[in-house]
C-alpha cells in the first residue's frame, strides 16, 4: 500500500519527460535523413549503375580495383593522411602542453595565434603556401638567389608541399583535441612525480604523454579524416602531378561526368576513414578498459 | 651538521603583492611529528609548497637538513609528499605507483620489487600490487598514496590534509596508523590540518598558523592547556573567552573584571594590566551541590541553564550567569545525576588555575 503510494508520485513528473526527450531529437533527425542520408543513399546507388544506360552493373566497382590509378590514389591519400596526423599531433602536443600548463600572460596570446590561421580561411593560407613553395617561390628564389640551388627545388606539386599545407590548415584542430586532453591530467600527479625524483623530462614520458593518449588518439583520427577529405589544399598544392581520392572524384564528376566511378571512389575514401576511426576508437576504449578492471594484468 | 630537518627561515610569500605567510621563523627537528594547523586559507599549503619546492618563497630561506634550498628543485629535494586527493598514477597498478620513486632514482628491479612488498606491507595492502588505483576505495587509496610516499625512504615526509577525504571512522583509525608509520620509521613528519583533533591526536609538536603566521607552536597538550591568544583558544578546541574590561595583580592571583557585568574572576595566571581577555574551557567547569557551600573552587557562579546539548559521551548546557553572558559548560553524561533540568538555577564553580589569560 504505503510503497504504491510513494512510487506513484515519483513516477508522474518522469513520463511526460521520456516522450519530450525524443521529441527533442526530431528535428537533428530530419535534417540528418535530409542532408546525409539520402545523399548517401543516393551516392551508394549510383555506385551500382552505369554512367551512360543507368542500368545496375559492378563494372564500377571492378574498373576501380583494376586500372590501378584508383588505388594508387587510395595509397596517395592514405599516405598523405597519415603524414598530416603525425605531423600535426607532434607538432600540436608541446604547443598543447603550453597551452594546457601555463598560467603566464602570453596564454591568451599563444592561444589566439595558435587558433587565428583558422579565420583566414584554408584557399588563402593554401595560396599562402603556393606563393612560398612555387619553383618560383619566396624559398626558390631566395635559395638561388644566394647562389645555393642551380635549378628550384621540387617543393611545390607534390606530397611535401600537400602535407605542409594541409598540417597548417588541421594544426588548430589537433592542438584544440590535445590541449583539452592535458587539461584534463591533474596537476597534482605531475607534482606527485616530481616529488618522487622525476625530472621534467621523465614527468613527461611517464606521465603526461601516457595519460595524453586519448587526446592523441582522438588528434591522430582528427587531423587524418579532415586530410583525407580535404580538396582545396591537394587542388592547389598537388595540382595534377600529386593527385589524391579527393581531386580524383573532382576530376571524375566534373571532366568525365562519370558520376557512377567518382561514387565508388567516394565510397572508398569513407570506408577508409570509417575503418581509421573504428580502429583507433577501439584501440582507446579497450586501453580504459583494461585499466578499470578489478585486477590488473602485469605488475 | 645541526639537528634540524627542515628550517624556515624569515620566509615571505606574497601572490601578485597580496602576502600570504609572512615572516615565518620554523624548525623542525629530525624525527618529530610536527602539525600545521590553521584555518582554510591561512597559507599552510603555500608553506608546504615552499618546502617542497614548488613555490619560491618571496624573501627568506628554506633549509633542508642546513642546506639552503632556494635553487634547488622539488624532485632534488629528497621530501616525500602526500596530497589531499592521493594523486595516484591511473595508468598504473599498484605496485607501478609505490615502485615510481626508486625506478627514478635508478634501483636495480629486484630491489624496487622487494622495497615495493614492504611499503605495502607497512600500510597494511600486501597482495593489492597488481590492481589499478580506480579500483580501490578511499582508504585504500591513501595507503597507496603514503606507500608511494614512503617508499624511495625520503628524509621527511609533507602531508597535505591526507584524511580530508576519508569518512570519520577511518581518518580515527588512519590517524592511529599515521603515527605508528611514523615512529615505526623514525622519518620526520609535517603533516597539514585543519582538523584540530587530528593534529591533537598525532603531532608531537603542533604549529598553529593564522593569517600567514605563527599563531602559537608547542606540544599539543600544552597548546590546549595555555592557549596565548584568542585566536589559538577559539581554534584549538572549544573554549568560553570572555572579555576582561580590567584586571588587578593580587598577591596570590589575578582579579579578572569581565566587561559588561559585575563578575570578578580570580585567576592564577600571570598576567598585566593589559590582559583583554581569558579563556575558560567547557570542561573545566564543574556543577556545584548546595552542600559544597564554602569549599571547593574559589570562583562560584549562580546561573541559569538555557539550553541543552545531548553530545553522546557529553552534555552541553548553555549557563546563562549574568546578563549577556552565558558559559558553555561540559558534563559527561554518565554522571546522569549532574545534569541539570532546563530552566533550573545551578551553582557553578571554576578553579583559578583554569582561567586562561590571554595575550590579546
Ligand atoms: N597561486 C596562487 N595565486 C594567488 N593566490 C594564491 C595562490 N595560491 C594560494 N593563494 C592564496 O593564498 C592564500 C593561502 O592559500 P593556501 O592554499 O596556502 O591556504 P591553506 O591554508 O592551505 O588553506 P586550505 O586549508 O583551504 O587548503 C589563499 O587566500 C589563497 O587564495
Ligand atoms: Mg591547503
Amino acid at each position: 500500500m504505503s510503497t504504491i503510494a510513494l512510487a506513484a508520485p515519483a513516477a508522474m513528473p518522469s513520463a511526460p519527460a521520456r516522450t519530450s526527450g525524443y521529441m527533442v531529437l526530431a528535428p537533428s533527425c530530419l535534417v540528418l535523413t535530409i542532408f546525409f542520408a539520402m545523399p548517401m543513399g543516393t551516392m551508394i546507388g549510383m555506385s551500382f549503375m552505369d554512367a551512360q544506360t543507368l542500368s545496375p552493373t559492378l563494372l564500377n566497382y571492378q574498373r576501380f580495383f583494376s586500372d590501378g590509378l584508383s588505388l594508387a590514389g587510395l595509397y596517395r591519400t592514405a599516405v598523405m593522411s597519415i603524414l598530416v596526423a603525425v605531423c600535426v599531433t607532434v607538432l600540436g602536443y608541446p604547443v598543447a602542453y603550453y597551452l594546457a600548463r601555463s598560467r603566464s600572460r602570453w596564454r591568451a596570446l599563444v592561444f589566439a595565434l595558435a587558433l587565428a590561421p583558422e579565420l583566414a580561411g584554408v584557399v588563402l593560407r593554401t595560396y599562402g603556401w603556393l606563393i612560398i613553395l612555387e619553383d618560383r617561390g619566396f624559398i626558390n628564389d631566395m635559395l638561388m638567389h644566394l647562389g645555393v640551388i642551380a635549378s628550384p627545388l621540387p617543393l611545390s606539386k607534390n606530397l611535401f608541399a600537400v602535407v605542409v599545407g594541409l598540417t597548417h590548415v588541421v594544426l588548430p584542430f589537433g592542438i584544440l583535441s590535445l590541449t583539452t586532453s592535458i587539461q584534463g591530467i591533474d596537476p597534482n600527479l605531475e607534482r606527485a612525480a616530481q616529488m618522487l625524483g622525476a625530472s621534467r623530462l621523465s614527468v613527461i614520458r611517464h606521465i603526461i604523454l601516457p595519460l595524453s593518449v586519448p587526446g592523441i588518439v582522438s588528434s591522430l583520427l582528427i587531423a587524418f579524416t579532415m586530410a583525407a577529405s580535404a580538396y582545396a589544399t591537394p587542388a592547389l598544392l598537388g595540382g595534377a602531378r600529386f593527385k589524391v581520392l579527393a581531386t580524383m572524384i573532382y576530376e571524375q564528376v566534373l571532366f568525365y561526368i562519370d558520376w557512377g566511378f567518382a561514387a565508388v571512389m567516394a565510397i572508398a575514401l569513407l570506408i577508409m576513414m570509417l575503418a581509421i576511426s573504428f580502429l583507433g576508437i577501439r584501440y582507446e576504449t579497450r586501453r580504459s578498459a583494461r585499466r578499470s578492471n578489478r585486477e590488473g594484468g602485469a605488475s | 651538521m645541526n639537528s634540524f630537518d627542515i628550517e624556515l627561515v624569515s620566509v615571505s610569500k606574497s601572490f601578485a603583492g597580496i602576502p600570504v605567510v609572512q615572516d615565518l621563523n620554523l624548525q623542525i627537528p629530525r624525527g618529530e611529528f610536527v602539525s600545521i594547523l590553521g584555518p582554510s586559507g591561512c597559507g599552510k599549503t603555500t608553506t608546504l609548497n615552499m618546502i617542497a619546492g614548488f613555490n619560491t618563497p618571496s624573501a627568506g630561506d628554506v633549509r633542508v637538513r642546513g642546506k639552503s634550498q632556494n635553487r634547488i628543485p622539488p624532485e632534488r629535494r629528497n621530501l616525500g609528499l602526500v596530497f589531499q586527493n592521493y594523486a595516484l598514477f591511473p595508468h598504473m597498478t599498484v605496485a607501478e605507483n609505490v615502485g615510481f620513486g626508486l625506478r627514478m632514482r635508478g634501483t636495480p628491479k629486484a630491489e624496487i620489487g622487494e622495497a615495493v612488498d614492504a611499503a605495502l606491507r607497512s600500510v597494511r595492502l600486501d597482495g593489492f600490487g597488481s590492481r589499478y588505483p580506480k579500483a580501490l576505495s578511499g582508504g585504500q587509496q591513501q595507503r597507496v598514496a603514503l606507500a608511494r610516499a614512503i617508499a624511495p625512504r625520503p628524509s621527511v615526509l609533507l602531508l597535505d590534509e591526507p584524511l580530508s577525504n576519508l569518512d570519520l571512522k577511518l581518518r580515527e583509525a588512519m590517524r592511529v596508523e599515521l603515527k605508528e608509520i611514523q615512529e615505526q620509521l623514525d622519518m620526520t613528519f609535517v603533516y597539514v590540518t585543519h582538523d584540530q583533533e587530528e593534529a591533537m591526536a598525532m603531532s608531537d609538536r603542533i604549529v598553529v598558523m593564522w593569517q600567514g603566521a605563527i599563531a602559537q607552536q608547542g606540544e599539543p597538550g600544552s597548546i590546549y592547556r595555555n592557549p596565548a591568544t584568542r585566536f589559538v583558544a577559539d581554534f584549538v578546541g572549544r573554549s568560553n573567552i570572555l572579555s576582561v574590561r580590567r584586571s588587578i595583580p593580587g598577591s596570590e592571583y589575578f582579579e579578572l573584571c569581565i566587561d559588561g557585568t559585575q563578575i570578578v574572576l580570580r585567576s592564577d595566571c600571570a598576567g598585566n594590566s593589559a590582559v583583554q581577555s581569558c579563556c575558560i574551557r567547557p570542561e573545566s567547569i564543574s556543577l556545584l551541590n548546595v552542600s559544597d557551600a564554602g569549599t571547593g573552587p574559589q570562583n562560584r557562579l549562580d546561573g541559569v541553564v538555557r539550553r541543552i546539548v545531548n553530545l553522546g559521551a557529553h552534555v552541553e548546557l548553555l549557563v546563562e550567569v549574568a546578563n549577556g553572558l552565558s558559559l558553555t559548560v561540559l558534563v559527561p553524561s554518565s554522571r546522569s545525576s549532574l545534569v541539570p533540568e532546563l530552566a533550573s538555577t545551578v551553582t557553578l564553580g571554576i578553579d583559578p588555575q583554569d582561567v586562561q589569560v590571554l595575550s590579546d
